[in-house]
């Protein structure tokens, strides 16, 4: 006599299993994509940041102070600032802020620059 | 009565919820690993460009170090000071390259980033080519980065490239009579001295009495000047000269500037004491270039090579009382200058050697003590012909374009 259940039984098992695991691969999948948005963002703030140093860096005055860069869907607030360090040194501060998930991310970057003249010509000199 | 047993079917779903949930967790998580990979890629290129810029503020300030040592007239002390002087890397071998770390005075330390320098020439070919480099390094030793760039520093300066072309160069003239020892040869079309024809004056001298005030030297000026003949010169050569105020007049340091140009006794001295300093001598490969003499000891080393000639400076403090002398057995190859500072008195009884090359008196030359063998060579000043580049400001630092580079040499 066949015995009468045993079929829900096992599958009420079976999903209930399934359904464990499909928590805890979607879950896991939520963190993956949350490191990989945290990653994307944390990429394009640090290029911003390069590239104001670069700006910085070439002394020009139209490097500008304060800038947003809209990368959707984020907007970054790029900063760049000169702190004179004597007669020949500047140093160079870039800082790039956005918001994520209600938070402020911030990177910091900074170099220097000294104002040694450059010699326009070519040197034959093998360095 | 028993039940008959019934057929397990549930064991195939089971494996089969089973396989599903392992299927789908690997592959979440490979998934995940990719993206962690990425993670760490992108925290990686920051953290290197992040000690990318930290070594380019190191050269900056580097580069503020030497450009304050400048503006202080203060130079020659940031390779002169033996507490910081240093082994230079593996890539600048030899005693010929001399490395001096840097103070860093705008600060050692950005963002964490511990920084460093290093200031190397080459005291043979370049004293004024100072390679600078630059170097950052996590505490944590994540991250590390290497920069480096040159500079021309006008701790020398460009010599003449127009000086006369002469054995003997004075700035004075000679005392009658000239003793049968000293023999002048000049450049010859041989190549050889002292065979051919002569293509230089043998003797030169920039400060020539013009007695008659006419504007103009005659020859009979120009002789009485520089009374020599036939047998002083054996290779022929003419006599030249420049008219200078009759009698004494200031000395003008003409020979120098004809010779060294603007390169000033201090610079010398410091070239030739950071050649010995560094211990260059005459048997090290390659040898001591420049000799800057303040002792007032006479001179019985040869020094130089036809290859690898030298400067012999005798100095106005060598020449206080009396110029030293040179022994009869030494022979040098290059260039004599001896700083009589026109005081003719302070070369009685000189003895020249034997000088291939130019042997410049600042001042009159009266009896010579012995013999004395002077014979032009066109590579007499082969040891002050550095790199300038044309057009170039000598005077002042400055970067030297396309010497930036990234990483280790």
């Amino acid at each position: 006599m066949k015995c009468a259940g045993m079929a829900m039984v096992e599958a009420l098992v079976a999903a209930g299993l399934l359904g464990l695991g499909l928590l805890g691969a979607s879950r896991m999948v939520h963190v993956a994509l949350n490191a990989a948005e945290h990653s994307r963002q944390l990429t394009q703030a640090q290029e911003l940041a390069r590239q104001a140093l670069n700006c910085g860096l070439t002394g020009d005055s139209a490097c500008p102070s304060q800038a947003q860069v809209t990368l959707p869907p984020i907007t970054y607030t790029v900063q760049l600032d000169h702190t004179p360090m004597g007669t020949h040194l500047s140093q160079i501060t870039a800082t790039v802020t956005w918001q994520r998930h209600g938070r402020t991310e911030q990177i910091l970057w900074q170099t220097r620059r000294s104002n040694l003249p450059d010699w326009l010509g070519v040197s034959s000199l093998d360095d | 009565m028993r039940p008959t047993a019934q057929r397990q079917t549930g064991a195939a779903t089971l494996l089969l919820v089973l396989g599903l949930v392992l299927l789908g967790s690997l592959a979440t998580a490979w998934s995940s690993r990719a993206v962690l990979a990425d993670l760490l890629v992108s925290q990686s290129r920051g953290q290197a460009q992040q000690a990318r810029h930290a070594a380019q503020a190191a050269l900056a300030t580097a580069q503020a170090d030497v450009l304050q040592a400048w503006d202080a007239g203060d130079l020659p002390t940031l390779f002169a000071n033996s507490a910081r002087l240093m082994s230079c890397p593996n890539d600048l071998p030899g005693p010929r390259w001399q490395c001096t770390r840097l103070p860093l005075s705008g600060g050692q330390e950005l963002s964490g980033w511990s920084l460093g320098a290093l200031a190397a020439r080459d005291l043979i070919a370049g004293p004024h080519v100072w390679q600078l480099r630059g170097w950052a390094q996590h505490p944590s030793g994540q991250g590390q980065a290497k920069v480096r760039a040159s500079l021309f520093v006008p701790s020398v300066a460009p010599v003449p490239t127009d000086s006369p072309n002469t054995a003997l160069l004075l700035n004075g003239c000679l005392a009658a009579p000239v003793s049968p020892a000293l023999q002048v040869c000049p450049l010859a079309a041989t190549g050889q001295s002292c065979v051919g024809t002569a293509t230089a004056s043998a003797v030169h001298s920039l400060r020539v009495p013009d007695t008659d005030r006419n504007g103009q030297l005659s020859a009979e000026e120009r002789q009485h000047c520089l009374p020599l003949n036939a047998h002083h010169l054996p290779g022929g050569g003419s006599l030249t000269g420049t008219a200078g105020a009759p009698g004494q007049g200031p000395c003008n340091r003409a020979a120098w500037r004809q010779v060294l140009g603007d390169m000033t006794d201090s610079q010398l001295q410091a070239w030739s004491d950071a050649q010995a300093l560094n211990g260059l001598s005459t048997s090290t490969q390659p040898a001591r270039s420049v000799y800057w003499i303040e002792s007032p000891a006479d001179w019985t080393q040869s020094l130089g090579t036809p290859q690898a000639p030298v400067l012999l400076v005798f100095s106005a403090r060598a020449c206080a009382l009396r110029c030293p002398r040179i022994a009869p057995h030494v022979q040098i190859h290059g260039t004599v200058f001896v700083d009589a500072q026109c005081s003719d008195d302070k070369l009685q009884g000189w003895q020249a050697g034997t000088i291939d090359g130019l042997l410049a008196i600042e001042g009159g030359l009266p009896a010579l003590g012995g013999a004395g063998r002077v014979r032009a060579r066109s590579e007499r000043l082969a040891a002050l012909a550095l790199h300038w580049p044309q057009g170039i400001d000598a005077r002042r630092p400055q970067r030297i374009a396309g010497s930036h580079r990234e990483g280790g040499p």
